[in-house]
C-alpha cells in the first residue's frame, strides 16, 4: 500500500515524509550484516534483500529466461538464505553464497517442470516468456529468442554453465563455486554444451551464419 | 573474441533491456513482505516456537513496509493490531523519518537519529531514543500512557510537543519543551522533574549535572537563555549514600584533597588551575575538560600513561577513561578504569568504571563474554542503581549473542519481572519464546 509523502516543511532539512529505515551498525558492511542476520536483528533480512535482489534476479534470469515465476523464485532464494545463514561467516563470500543458492533454486525449478511435463504433458510455460525478447532489429530479436530456446532445451547442468559462462560472463572459478563442483567438471560441461549449442544452432540460419564465420567452429 | 562469447554478450544486452521493462522485482517485494507475515503467523500458531531468524522477519515486515515506501498506518500493521514493535529505526543522513501512530500522535526522528518502538497500545507507546534528536507530538488525552526512554531517563508524556536529544557517548540528555508539560525521571531525579513549555532541561550522567533553563526573546529578537544550574542530585538533598552513579558519595577516598566531588567540567578546570600537585596533569586535563579528547589523549601518550595514571585522582581517572573510550583508544581507557577500580575499590566511581568496561567490551570490542562479566560486577556492586535496567538489558543481549541460551533465559525472566515494558522487554520475550518446546503433531 502506498501513501503520498507528507507535505510538512522542516526548515533546513529536506521535506519531511517517508524516510528510509536503515538498520544501523551494518550499513555497507556484509560482515556485520551476516552477524546481524545470525543474531536475528530486525531489519537485517530486508537489508539483505535490498542489497542483493537485483543480482539474484540476474542470475535466475540468465538460467531461466524472463520467466513468469521469477518473483517466486527470487523470494525462494532469500528464504533459503535466511534459513541457512548459519552456513556462512565470511562477508566477502556473501554474494557468491547467494549465487550458489540461486543456482540451486533454479535447478530445482527446472527439474520439477521437467518431471511435470513428462508426467502430465503440461504446457511449456517457458515458451510464453519468449515474447519479452524484442529489439528494433527484428532479426536480432529473433536470434535472441532462438538462443533462449536452445538454452532452455539443454540438460539442466549444461543449461546452467552455458548461460552463466557465455551470457553472464562468469569465470570458471566462480562457476565452479556456484555449481558446487570442481573446475574440471565445469570445463567438461562447457565442452559438452558448446558442442550441443553448435548442433542446435545449425538449425537456425542466422545463428549458423554467425557461428560459421568463426574459424574455431568451422573446424569442428 | 570467441564467437560464442560475443553472441552471448549480444544476447545479454537484449535480455538486460527486457529486464529494464520487467516488474518482477516489484512483485517480488510484495511477495517478500507477505510471506514474512505468513511465516510469522505460521511459526507462532503451529508450534509456539520461534527460530532465531523469525525476529528478523517480524521486524523485516515492518522495516520492509518503510523501506519500500509505505507509511506505518494501522491498516499496514500485522494482524495483532499493534504498531510493529522492536524494529530499529534510523532516519537517513539527510532526511527526517516520521512515524505516525493511531489517534494522531507522531514522532519525527531527525536526520541520522536512531530509535525503536518498544511497545504500543491504544493508550500510547513506549519509544526508545537510541541516539540523536526526536520531535514528539502527543495529542492531549485522558489516560494517555506515553513514555520516551533516552538512556537511563524516562519521559512521561500526557499531551505535549517537545524535542528530546540523547547522546549515549557523552550520556547527555536535552529536552526542549514546545508545548505542554512533561515529567522526566532518571539518575539524580528519581521522583521526576517537571519541564514546562519554553523551558530547556539538560542532564549528563557522567558529569552528574543538570540545568533547567528558560528561553525568552529580547526586544531585538535574540533568544536569551537564563541558566539555573541545579545543585540537587549531588548531595544537597541528603542523597550522599544513594547507590547508582555515585558521584556524590562522601565516603570516597579523595587522595587527601578536599575538593567538591561533584563532577562538573567547569569546576574541574578551576580545580586544575588552583592545584599545584596536579600541575603536571593540567595540560591534558584542560583539553579533556573542554571536550578536546583527541588532543588530551595525545598529550597523555607523550608524557607517559603510567605517570599520568599515578598522578590522577578519581575524577581525573574517570575523565581519562572516558576521553580514551570516546576516541577509541581502548587500551588507555581500560588502564584508566582498572586503575580507578584498584585505588578506589568499593566506591561508586569504581562501580561506574566497571559499567564503562562492560560497555566498551560490548560496543567496541564485541567481546560479549567480557561484557557480561563487567556488567554483572557492576550490578553486584550497585544492585539498586538507576542504571540497572540498562545494564541488565545489555547483559541479556550479550548472553543471547554469545550463545549462552540457558543463562539468557534466566536473565530474560529477571528482566521481565522488573521491567515488563522496558526497552529490552521484546528481546526478553523472544528469548523465552524460543525455549517453548514444539507440540507433538498428534496433539493438535
Amino acid at each position: 500500500m502506498d501513501h503520498s509523502p507528507k507535505e510538512e516543511h522542516t526548515g533546513k532539512y529536506e521535506k519531511s515524509g517517508m524516510g528510509t529505515v536503515q538498520p544501523f551498525r551494518f550499513v555497507g558492511d556484509d560482515e556485520a550484516l551476516i552477524e546481524a542476520l545470525k543474531s536475528g536483528h530486525v531489519g537485517a533480512a530486508t537489508v539483505l534483500y535490498e542489497r542483493y535482489s537485483v543480482h539474484v534476479r540476474k542470475v535466475l534470469v540468465r538460467i531461466m529466461g524472463m520467466d513468469q515465476e521469477l518473483p517466486d523464485l527470487i523470494n525462494e532464494v532469500f528464504f533459503q538464505a535466511l534459513k541457512s545463514v548459519d552456513n556462512i561467516n565470511d562477508g566477502s563470500r556473501l554474494k557468491a553464497w547467494l549465487t550458489r543458492i540461486a543456482v540451486y533454486v533454479a535447478r530445482g525449478c527446472i527439474r520439477k517442470r521437467s518431471r511435470k511435463r513428462w508426467l502430465f504433458f503440461s504446457e511449456d510455460v517457458e515458451s510464453d516468456a519468449l515474447y519479452h525478447y524484442s529489439d528494433k532489429d527484428e532479426s536480432r530479436a529473433e536470434m535472441a529468442r532462438a538462443i533462449r530456446n536452445i538454452i532452455n532445451s539443454m540438460p539442466v547442468d549444461e543449461r546452467i554453465v552455458f548461460s552463466l559462462r557465455f551470457v553472464e560472463g562468469m569465470e570458471i572459478v566462480e562457476l565452479a563455486e556456484a555449481c558446487e563442483v570442481s573446475k574440471a567438471t565445469i570445463k567438461r560441461r562447457l565442452a559438452k554444451c558448446e558442442r550441443r549449442f553448435k548442433a542446435l544452432a545449425s538449425g537456425h540460419e542466422g545463428l549458423r551464419a554467425m557461428l560459421e564465420s568463426s574459424p574455431k567452429w568451422r573446424k569442428r | 573474441m570467441n564467437e560464442l562469447k560475443r553472441l552471448g554478450k549480444e544476447f545479454a544486452d537484449i535480455e538486460d533491456r527486457a529486464l529494464d521493462q520487467d516488474d518482477s522485482l516489484e512483485k517480488a517485494k510484495k511477495l517478500f513482505i507477505q510471506r514474512i507475515a505468513e511465516e510469522r503467523e505460521h511459526t507462532l500458531t503451529s508450534t509456539g516456537r520461534r527460530s532465531l531468524w523469525v525476529p528478523a522477519l517480524i521486524g523485516a515486515a515492518a522495516a520492509a513496509c518503510i523501506i519500500f515506501g509505505m507509511m506505518l498506518l494501522p491498516s499496514d500493521i500485522p494482524s495483532d493490531n499493534e504498531v510493529p514493535v522492536g524494529n530499529w529505526l534510523k532516519a537517513p543522513a539527510n532526511k527526517e523519518l516520521s512515524i505516525d501512530f493511531p489517534k494522531g500522535d507522531r514522532i519525527v526522528f531527525s536526520p541520522g537519529s536512531e530509535g525503536r518502538i518498544a511497545s504500543s497500545s491504544d493508550e500510547g507507546a513506549i519509544v526508545v531514543l537510541e541516539r540523536g534528536l526526536a520531535t514528539v507530538s502527543v495529542v492531549p488525552r485522558k489516560n494517555n500512557e506515553w513514555r520516551i526512554n533516552a538512556g537511563p531517563y524516562e519521559i512521561q508524556v500526557v499531551g505535549t510537543k517537545f524535542d528530546v536529544a540523547w547522546h549515549p557517548d557523552t550520556t547527555s540528555l536535552e529536552i526542549t519543551m514546545l508545548k505542554g508539560e512533561i515529567l522526566v525521571s532518571g539518575p539524580f531525579i528519581p521522583e521526576g522533574q517537571r519541564v514546562r513549555a519554553e523551558q530547556v532541561f539538560t542532564a549528563s550522567v557522567v558529569n552528574g549535572n543538570m540545568t533547567l533553563s528558560s528561553t525568552k526573546e529580547s526586544s531585538d529578537n535574540n533568544v536569551l537563555v537564563e541558566h539555573q544550574t541545579m545543585a540537587r542530585g549531588l548531595g544537597s538533598r541528603g542523597e550522599a549514600n544513594r547507590p547508582g552513579i555515585e558521584l556524590e558519595r562522601t565516603d570516597v577516598p579523595q587522595d587527601g584533597n578536599t575538593e567538591n566531588f561533584a563532577y562538573d567540567k567547569h569546576q574541574n578546570v578551576q580545580d586544575v588551575k588552583k592545584s599545584g600537585r596536579r600541575g603536571n596533569n593540567s595540560a591534558w586535563l584542560s583539553k579533556a575538560s573542554a571536550g578536546n579528547y583527541s588532543e588530551a589523549i595525545s598529550i597523555v601518550v607523550d608524557r607517559g600513561l603510567a605517570k599520568t595514571l599515578a598522578q590522577s585522582n578519581a575524577k581525573e581517572l574517570l575523565l581519562l577513561g572516558d576521553a580514551a573510550r570516546l576516541t577509541k583508544n581502548i587500551e588507555i581507557a581500560q588502564k584508566a578504569y582498572l586503575e580507578m577500580r584498584k585505588r578506589y575499590k568499593g566506591s561508586g566511581l569504581s562501580s561506574n568504571a566497571a559499567l564503562m568496561m562492560g560497555r566498551m567490551a560490548f560496543d567496541q570490542r564485541r567481546d560479549y563474554r567480557d561484557a557480561i562479566r563487567w556488567l554483572e560486577i557492576y550490578l553486584s556492586e550497585q544492585p539498586n542503581s538507576s542504571l540497572r535496567r540498562e545494564a541488565l538489558g545489555r547483559i541479556l543481549e550479550a548472553k543471547n549473542r554469545s550463545g549462552k541460551k540457558q543463562s539468557a533465559r534466566q536473565t530474560a525472566r529477571d528482566y521481565l519481572e522488573s521491567y515488563p515494558n522496558g526497552p529490552h522487554a521484546a528481546t526478553a520475550k523472544d528469548i523465552l519464546n524460543e525455549a517453548i518446546p514444539r507440540k507433538p503433531i498428534n496433539n493438535q
